[in-house]
């Protein structure tokens, strides 16, 4: 089972709904999401946990918010019994949840960028496969959204040279790891990959309304 | 040094586009990257590295030099400081 939530923050969160939704977590999850200076990394991260809860909620799992924690490795973990992730970019935040495999996901949102500016992260091969992209910047975004899906599904994060990463088109490997990839197309101005540790089962998507 | 350090937490804030973040908020020991700082992402720290080719002429063949280097705006300007081409003006 696999199931993605994900929403739009909307652009302006007054006080008082902030603070509604903030008083659905328990006192230590509250302070684990305003902590971050960033107003608009505090309303991702709130938005993050209210889908994930939303998620726990509608299929009846039981979660004791006390237990979330963040691994060693930084991943979040919640409950031995299930797995999940988010990710925040832009006005997008998506939440996985699976109860028997091992799931990461990464949401970008496309900017303009110079592609061969950011050259050094990849591998040669990589590089000029995508500047010979009608749309580079689409291209970079996909890989790297494969790439920063496997890593953060396998919890390794920043730690992992992303050049050394090998992407195929349904999975990505390095040292013996795989991580099956699919792309989520939900939004044009995003780009959405999932990752998990055995090939793909069918995922169930909802847009969700939270504000 | 801690003139240079303000200097580049502006560049910074700028290369980010971090129009959400008063500059006085951010100390220069603050984490760029986790829970308790500016909440850096990956996409944040390749931003970086062109920052640092772009106003220091320091080019990252290979981005694992700059490991242990992002922690802080302190420990990156120290990077920069060690490692530039032409000399900066604190």
């Amino acid at each position: 089972m696999i199931e993605i939530y994900y929403a739009l923050i909307p652009g302006k969160l007054s006080s008082a709904l902030f603070d509604q939704l903030l008083a659905e977590f328990p006192e230590s999850v509250q302070h684990r999401i305003v902590r971050q200076k960033r107003r608009q990394k505090v309303h991702g991260r709130l938005f993050g946990y209210l889908l994930l809860k939303r998620i726990i909620d509608d299929k009846r799992f039981s979660v004791d918010w006390a237990n979330l924690t963040y691994q060693a490795n930084g991943k979040p973990s919640i409950s031995r019994l299930l797995d999940f992730n988010i990710s925040h970019s832009g006005q997008m935040v998506i939440c996985v949840v699976s109860l028997d495999l091992k799931v990461g996901i990464d949401v970008e949102r496309i900017r303009t960028i110079d592609v061969p500016s950011y050259g050094f992260c990849l591998n040669t091969p990589e590089l000029e496969q995508i500047l010979a992209q009608p749309d580079s910047v689409m291209e970079f975004y996909r890989l790297w959204t494969q790439k920063e899906a496997a890593v953060k599904a396998d919890g390794i994060g920043l730690k992992m040279p992303m050049r050394n990463i090998q992407v195929d088109t349904h999975s990505a490997t390095w040292d013996g790891n795989q991580w099956f990839l699919q792309e989520l197309q939900i939004d044009k101005d995003y780009v959405v990959h999932l990752a998990v540790n055995a090939p793909m089962k069918k995922c169930n998507i909802r847009h969700i309304s939270l504000a | 040094m801690e003139t240079f350090i303000e200097q580049l937490k502006v560049q910074l804030l700028d290369q980010l586009n971090l129009t959400d973040v008063q500059p006085e908020s951010v100390g220069f020991d603050d984490p760029l990257f986790g829970d308790d700082g500016l909440g850096l992402d990956s996409i944040d720290s390749l931003e970086i590295v062109v920052l640092l080719d772009k106003n220091y002429g320091i080019k990252t063949s290979n981005p694992d030099q700059l490991n242990g280097h992002m922690e802080s705006l302190r420990t990156l300007a120290e990077f920069i400081w060690a490692n530039q081409a032409v000399a900066v003006a604190a």
